[in-house]
């Protein structure tokens, strides 16, 4: 009797014990330098593993947020606000501050605080090569970022009003060019033989353009830029599209440069296209002298159906006569094989391709693992694709990529050439850890450096080999699951996402890099020197 | 025209960079403003004729040419953004052309092309404390919405709109939908000079080349709420886990008589949970709505009504329950002379209200369809009609219906009877 009720005592407590220990959190989000309050700031409180949609709220007029009856565990809390950045970290700006939190149960977390840097602006006015000027000019603030091994310019766009004066807002604080050309409409651009394309000041090209240093919360004026003629070629040619059903599909155009080490303007071509998709006879017009790879895409509502590649010499004059054949998007099969019985359970794994050098492309499989182990992506267009794989098992590793039997472990890249493709990805549970410490000037908050575990040639190109991680705040770091093979590790203070992968920015480091060998064994240690904010 | 005597016609032609292909014959002119008769710099020209279609601008005296043009006719066209070409039937066009005649033998006499410079309105909208509300959506309507242009400000607050035909204007501005407001009194849509009562909004009024600068306002707040509940599926086909790949669409639907609030209307995105079929609509202003759930299913898609009146407290535990609901069969009726694929669609809009939503739609060319999956509720009968075509009358069991609209209830509806005037398209 007396243990029935002692039982039915304790089922009351434990149904009360969720609200009773439960924390509630307040915090104040404020302008850095100013210490004015950020009202309307989005705050959300992300529990630990994630949420589809985690509770959300706003600040009040005086900066303030609050949340409570928040259950124990180890929370995210994130904060975005328009117009505000977060601090100036690996060359870029996020648009959140974050911030962890663990809560043990009835706690009181009074003021948190937390600080945004407000974005910069930039404004002037476009002429014309006669000094007249340009209404409606379309205008570009390009900033350089890293993606797939290449640098690019991703633009933020805006047109100028009918005095042809622009003004851009609420940017990211970083390093920009600001591009302009005529406004859009009308006849196609560059149909005269001209290209108008003009990096700020006044340049032709982004070699002679003059960047622009943009800190949180500058404000920069009278940044006018005027206009250039440049002689520029039209490209003629014929798309052959043996696809069926090609009434139904857009074709688009884009022009890469040749040399993956340019970089890279991905903002929208201003040269005028015609396409007649009767006869597949295009036009290019405005193209610029140069070496680039020519990418005719077929689109339809299901995605990429084909794509063609083609390289292009533009010199002087125009060019006449190319030819694009646009190839089925195929299926690609990718087979899991899993090394001495590894415990992994496969459902838990994510699989993904990347499009590499030629595109930007990220598929999804469209049929998941069957009980053979095996994935389906449908419509991959013709290209050289790397396999990615994430998955809770910080051990594992990728040990080869095998395409028609066929090692391409090097590259970790595959070739799709409108042929279904089938790869084979050789896992293995469990391989050797990198246990590390990152020396240099002992200042505080190096937790947010980034220590990145680099293949050495010939394996530079293979993503699969790539690790990041931050050290902690006495500087250790640890890579596991590391393919054996011969690496560097390099540690920044600062660096731009993925930008380790561009062999441009990573010649001027290479001697920072510490060379590490790993063999197979459990366990290998190294030091590294932290490379500072401004070290070359 | 009468300054352009030959002298400055030779200089034109040999100090512009004349822009040349094919014939050898040059199209010169002028564009000025109406009414001042100063050139306009940096128009866009464009020459459209049986070749390619050839672009330049003018220059700082307003001039431009075009040379290599071979014999035919052409059409020059001017447009520059902040300025109207002429009105046709009081509607101002973007831009002003004329023919121009090629004849290799003949001088051609130089294209006077005239512009009228738009009116201006520019000002900031300010949050109460007085600072500037950067990305606010600013429209700019006229009372019959003929003209109606939207912008968004800068980070000072700032908008500006130019090139806009001579007329009154009401000015109004709303914060875009902010999901995770959690304080009540919240941004609302505010008109010039900062009321959100339409009808105390003061007009700007703008002529030809006139500025109205400082149109600054204070965005104002008001009570919102909240209205939650669940969405429950009556239905052969779909059941909550929602899983299909097509997301429910959930409409909050004001019965706002405010003939200025293109807002009235507003996608409750993601509102619903998939799971459970809960949902949640915060910021509502109090007042009469409607909500309307529209769930892809049953071939098409089903549709979810119910009626709402918001008080200053928070909505809870509102039901939409979705019915498969009844087909209204629609025949057509198409007397000689007119023509069956006039029709583009047909459409129920619920009854009521200002600005209705359409319910279904039908395809054009055929005689018999069904609009399918209508729910129980009263409607109006709309039909879209291919230009210069019309209706002669809806009927419903030989009862006409286009004034008074249709009930449409549980059992199977009487077919509708659309009957297509047989006055021939102009």
């Amino acid at each position: 009797m007396g243990t029935l009720s002692q039982f039915v005592m304790f089922i009351l407590v434990a149904a009360q014990a969720v609200p009773l220990d439960t924390s509630s959190i307040t915090g104040i989000v404020s302008r850095s330098g100013t210490a004015e309050p950020l009202d309307l700031a989005v705050v959300s409180l992300i529990p630990a593993g994630g949420a589809a949609a985690p509770p959300s709220v706003e600040t009040d007029s005086t900066g303030r947020f609050s949340f409570r009856n928040v259950p124990p565990g180890r929370y995210a809390i994130s904060v975005r606000r328009e117009g505000y950045f977060g601090p100036l970290r690996h060359g870029a700006s996020a648009p959140l501050v974050t911030r962890q939190i663990t809560l043990t149960g009835q706690q009181s977390i009074p003021d948190l605080q937390f600080n945004m840097f407000p974005g910069a602006s930039v404004s002037g006015r476009i002429f014309d090569e006669r000094g007249v000027p340009v209404p409606g000019a379309q205008v570009y603030a390009l900033r350089i970022t890293y993606d797939r091994g290449r640098r690019f310019l991703s633009p933020i766009p805006r047109r100028a009003d009918e005095r042809g004066e622009y003004r851009l807002f609420s940017l990211p604080p970083g390093q920009y060019y600001i591009r302009a050309d005529v406004a859009p409409g009308g006849v196609a651009t560059g149909s005269d033989g001209m290209s108008r394309t003009t990096y700020f000041p006044n340049a032709a090209d982004l070699d002679t353009a003059q960047p622009v240093v943009l800190t949180a919360g500058a404000e920069r004026t009278a940044l006018d830029i005027g206009l250039r003629a440049t002689a520029a070629a039209t490209i003629k040619g014929k798309v052959i599209n043996n696809l069926s059903d090609y009434k139904n599909q857009s074709v688009g155009f884009t022009l890469l440069p040749h040399d993956p080490h340019i970089l890279m303007d991905n903002s929208p071509s201003p040269a005028g296209r015609k396409f007649n998709p009767e006869t597949g006879d295009f036009e290019l017009f405005g193209v610029k002298p140069g070496s680039y790879e020519l990418v005719a895409t077929a689109n339809t509502s299901r995605g990429v159906v084909g794509e063609g590649h083609v390289p292009v010499e533009v010199g002087g004059g125009d060019v006449n006569g190319i030819t694009v054949a646009i190839s089925p998007s195929v299926d690609v099969k990718l087979r899991l094989v899993m090394e001495s019985g590894a415990a992994i359970d496969t459902r838990k794994l994510e699989l993904f391709l990347e499009q590499r050098e030629r595109g930007t492309l990220r598929l999804r499989p469209s049929q998941g693992l069957d009980s053979n182990g095996v994935v389906t992506f449908s419509n991959v267009p013709p290209s050289m694709w790397s396999p990615m794989i994430l998955g809770p098992y910080p051990d594992a590793y990728v040990s080869d990529v095998r395409q028609r039997g066929k090692s391409v472990f090097n590259d970790g890249l595959f070739r799709v050439e409108g042929e279904p493709e089938s790869v084979d990805l050789i896992i293995q549970p469990k391989g050797p850890a990198i246990d590390g410490i990152v020396r240099g000037a002992a200042r505080s908050g190096i937790e947010t450096a980034r220590v990145v575990l680099v293949p050495q040639p010939p394996r530079r190109k293979n993503v699969l080999l790539y690790q990041v991680t931050n050290p902690d705040a006495a500087g250790h770091f640890r890579f596991t699951g590391v393919a054996p093979g011969q690496y560097k590790i390099f540690a920044w203070e600062s660096v731009p996402t993925n930008a380790w992968e561009n062999a441009e920015f990573m010649a001027p480091f290479e001697g920072f890099g510490r060379p590490v060998s790993i063999a197979g064994g459990d366990v290998a240690n190294s030091t590294v020197d932290l490379i500072g904010e401004n070290q070359r | 025209m009468s300054f352009l005597t030959p002298l400055l016609t030779v200089a034109l032609l040999t100090s512009l960079p004349a822009t040349s292909q094919g014939g050898s014959s040059v199209i010169e002119g002028v564009v000025t403003q109406a009414g001042t008769g100063e050139p306009i710099p940096g128009t866009r020209i464009i020459l459209y004729g049986s070749g390619p279609a050839r672009e330049t601008r003018t220059d700082e005296r307003g001039r431009f040419a075009i040379a290599g043009v071979s014999q035919g006719h052409y059409n020059v066209s001017a447009q520059r953004e902040g300025y109207l070409g002429a009105g046709i039937d009081g509607k101002f066009q973007l831009s002003v052309s004329a023919p121009v005649n090629v004849d290799e033998r003949q001088p051609i006499a130089p294209v006077t092309l005239t512009l009228a410079m738009g009116g201006v309105i520019s000002g900031r909208v300010l949050d109460p404390a007085g600072r500037p509300l950067p990305n606010t959506n600013v429209e700019v309507l006229t009372p019959n919405s003929r003209e109606r242009r939207t912008s968004g400000t800068n980070d000072r607050g700032e908008f500006r709109f130019a090139g806009l035909a001579p007329g009154q204007y009401v000015v109004a501005a709303s914060q875009p939908t902010r999901p995770n407001a959690s304080v009540r009194d919240t941004y609302v849509r505010t008109y010039y000079p900062g009321t959100i009562e339409s009808s105390r909004a003061v007009p700007v009024t703008v002529t030809f080349g006139s500025e109205v600068p400082g149109i600054d306002f204070t965005m104002q707040t008001s009570i919102v709420v909240s209205v939650s509940g669940r969405v429950i599926f009556d239905l052969p086909d779909v059941q909550f886990p929602y899983t299909a790949r097509l997301q429910p669409t959930l409409l909050l639907h004001s019965f706002d008589p405010d003939p200025f609030n293109t807002e009235a209307t507003r996608n409750a995105v993601r509102a619903v949970d998939t799971s459970n079929g809960q949902f949640e609509i915060r910021g509502v202003r109090p007042g009469p709505h409607e909500l309307v759930i529209s769930v892809p299913g049953g071939g098409s898609a089903y549709i979810g009504r119910k009626r709402i009146n918001a008080s200053s407290q928070d909505l809870k535990d509102v039901t939409i329950v979705v019915r498969p609901g009844v087909d209204v069969p629609v025949h057509v009726v198409a007397p000689t002379g007119s023509n069956i694929t006039a029709v583009r669609n047909v459409e129920l809009r619920i009854k009521d209200s200002p600005r209705p939503i359409g319910i279904a739609g039908a395809t054009a060319g055929t005689e018999s369809f069904s609009i399918q999956h209508v729910p129980a509720g009263e409607y109006d009968v709309s039909v879209t009609m291919a230009p210069g075509t019309s209706v002669a009358d809806i009927q419903q069991a030989g009862r006409s219906v286009l004034k008074e609209g249709i009930v449409v209830g549980e059992e199977p509806s009487e077919p509708l009877r659309l009957i297509l005037d047989s006055a021939k398209p102009k």
